[in-house]
């Protein structure tokens, strides 16, 4: 569980008697508490903080107000640092940023090796990994000769090897084509569903957002919506007017209503829209 | 008029890596137009745009620009490049100038324009990519994302060409970026009357936004092309050769075949909605 209290956080430039030059609010006092076991979006256009506030949830920014807590270890003391990073894994957008190694199952098992495991348990880690991302036959290929799909399931795997409850995925589909984030994407349902890690995907695409238990929205660094993806995204004006989309079936939705055409709410998926239409038309078609 | 005549492209021809890229590509593409170029990765659509300015040249077959063969052995590159922008994708990895100004001002100065006409030039395509004067003097790397990709497109923008080509505009961009980057489309459109613009996009709801005629690639060759209604009307096999078909089409299509009497070119949630109130009727307006 990740619990964000009053959570602030600033870019300061200092000069060099530390006086403040420069001061840029990012998070502006949130509060969230993402459970265990659950699979959170979290939206916003670019500079809406979101991506800032993901670095919080494994200590890669320390707040400038307020405190985070992962597993109840507050992110701010010294000593909790290793366990949290340990328990909060997280994968960032261009995966050939964070690839180290020149072969595939080298790149999986260099966490493991960092902790100290032994060799028996990091062999067994590799192709559980591998096979949970559906690598595993490209155990032994070049991450460079990967698509970029591929690279990211790989990404995915290195951070699973250390067996973290939870999952930051900062934008993972960003550079992808759609074969691509749709592979990443399926993956990290299953992940949620099957293995029960605790899931936060940062994005701005709203069809991955669909896919999640909760859907949080922020901009200019607070949180604007907070509810499940159906709740959320009826705000359709709101949520295009800080530089998002919904789903475009929601808008149509939106759009009938707005000619005296109602459709029911909570429409997101295109089979969803098609009942309500059909039956709604049902009457006039030639079927 | 921008012509390709049964192209084909064998990359590393003779070895054991040797591979089909393009087959028989005939495409015709008339000035003052907006063609999108879409297929899944590997289709093609990069080999085929680095073509059109003499990057790679055709293992056989001609690529034509206004009369002039620019796969002809003597052709002068330098004029080709000039005619043709290419931006490529992710064009922001490539600003390396000190200041904006600079960065925009490479292209006019390597063409060998005076001043003048360079500062002219720069400060043309900063507004056409809406760059605000303010930027010019900073350095590229202060710049927001979208905004250095705008700063890259107005460099090529510049050298003012007759055709140019991006590949992949939005790729990474949020929603407004995206939105920035197509209008900027759009605005050239509607300023450079005769300049033919091609783009490449995974998405075929910025196609159906920003262009008026779609090339579909698929595996080397060219699955479709013509008008957007055209080509979005093969809803099912967009999907079979592994594009994302937007929602809207998709529904008209699943409507259509339930019996509705939807039209065939609806590929817009405005155009849609239309319809379907037409449709009903009986709604009231509110």
């Amino acid at each position: 569980m990740i619990k964000a209290e009053k959570l602030s956080f600033a870019y300061r430039e200092e000069d060099i008697e530390h006086n403040t030059v420069k001061e840029e609010i990012v998070l502006k006092e949130l509060d969230v508490t993402i459970e265990k076991g659950s699979f959170t979006a979290i939206l916003g256009h670019n500079g809406s903080g979101k991506s800032t506030l993901a670095k919080h949830f494994n200590v890669i920014l320390l707040p400038t107000g307020g405190r985070v807590y992962v597993n109840g270890m507050d992110t701010a003391v010294k000593e909790n640092i290793f366990n949290i990073r340990q328990s909060a894994g997280m994968v960032f957008q261009n995966p050939d940023n964070q690839m180290v190694a020149a072969v595939v199952e080298d790149e999986v098992a260099f966490a493991p090796e960092n902790l100290g495991i032994e060799s028996g348990e990091i062999r067994r880690r590799v192709d559980e990994c591998l096979k949970i991302v559906n690598m595993e036959k490209y155990a032994r290929s070049a991450p460079s000769r990967l698509s970029g799909g591929q690279k990211q399931r790989v990404a995915i795997a290195s951070v699973l090897a250390m067996k973290p409850e939870i999952l930051i995925l900062d934008e993972p589909t960003a550079m992808l084509d759609p074969k691509g984030r749709s592979e990443v994407i399926s993956t990290i349902k299953k992940l949620n569903k099957d293995n029960g890690i605790t899931v936060i995907l940062i994005t701005h695409y709203m069809d991955e957002a669909v896919s999640a238990d909760r859907a949080v929205v922020m901009d200019d660094g607070k949180i604007i919506f907070d509810g499940t993806p159906k709740e959320v995204f009826q705000n359709v004006e709101q949520i295009k007017s800080v530089g998002l989309d919904v789903p475009q079936v929601t808008e149509l939705a939106y759009e009938l209503k707005k000619l005296g055409i109602d459709i029911g709410g909570e429409i997101l998926t295109v089979d969803e829209c098609f009942e309500a239409l059909n039956s709604l038309l049902g009457g006039g078609a030639d079927a | 008029m921008l012509k390709a005549e049964n192209v084909n492209y064998v990359y590393q021809a003779g070895s054991p890596f040797e591979k089909q890229a393009l087959s028989d590509i005939n495409i015709e593409i008339p000035n003052g137009s907006i063609t999108a170029l879409i297929g899944h990765t590997g289709s093609g659509k990069s080999t085929l745009i680095q073509h059109f300015n003499a990057l790679v040249k055709p293992t056989s077959g001609k690529i034509i620009i206004d009369d002039i063969d620019i796969t002809a052995p003597k052709t002068d590159l330098k004029l080709i490049r000039r005619k043709v922008g290419l931006v490529f994708q992710y064009p922001e990895h490539q600003l390396f100038e000190e200041t904006v100004y600079k960065d925009i001002a490479f292209g006019p100065v390597n063409m060998g324009l005076d001043r003048e006409e360079t500062d002219k030039r720069v400060r043309q395509s900063a507004y056409l990519v809406g760059l605000k004067e303010k930027y010019l003097e900073r350095s590229p790397f202060e710049l927001s994302g979208g905004q250095k990709r705008r700063a890259a497109i107005a460099g090529v923008l510049a050298m003012d060409p007759d055709v140019l080509i991006l590949d992949e505009p939005t790729a990474g961009l949020d929603p407004k970026g995206r939105d920035g980057i197509l209008n900027i489309i759009r605005t050239l459109h509607k300023k450079k009357k005769d300049m033919i613009i091609i783009f490449v996009s995974h998405s075929m709801e910025d196609v159906a936004k920003t262009a008026d005629n779609v090339i579909v690639m698929n595996e080397g060759h060219i699955e479709l092309q013509g008008t957007v209604p055209q080509v979005f009307a093969h809803a099912e096999r967009l999907r079979e050769i592994g594009l994302n078909v937007p929602q809207i089409t998709l529904l008209t299509d699943r409507l259509r075949k339930a019996g509705c009497p939807l039209p065939e070119d609806i590929y817009t949630v405005e155009n849609a909605a239309k319809a379907i109130s037409s449709l009903i009727g009986g709604g009231t307006r509110v």
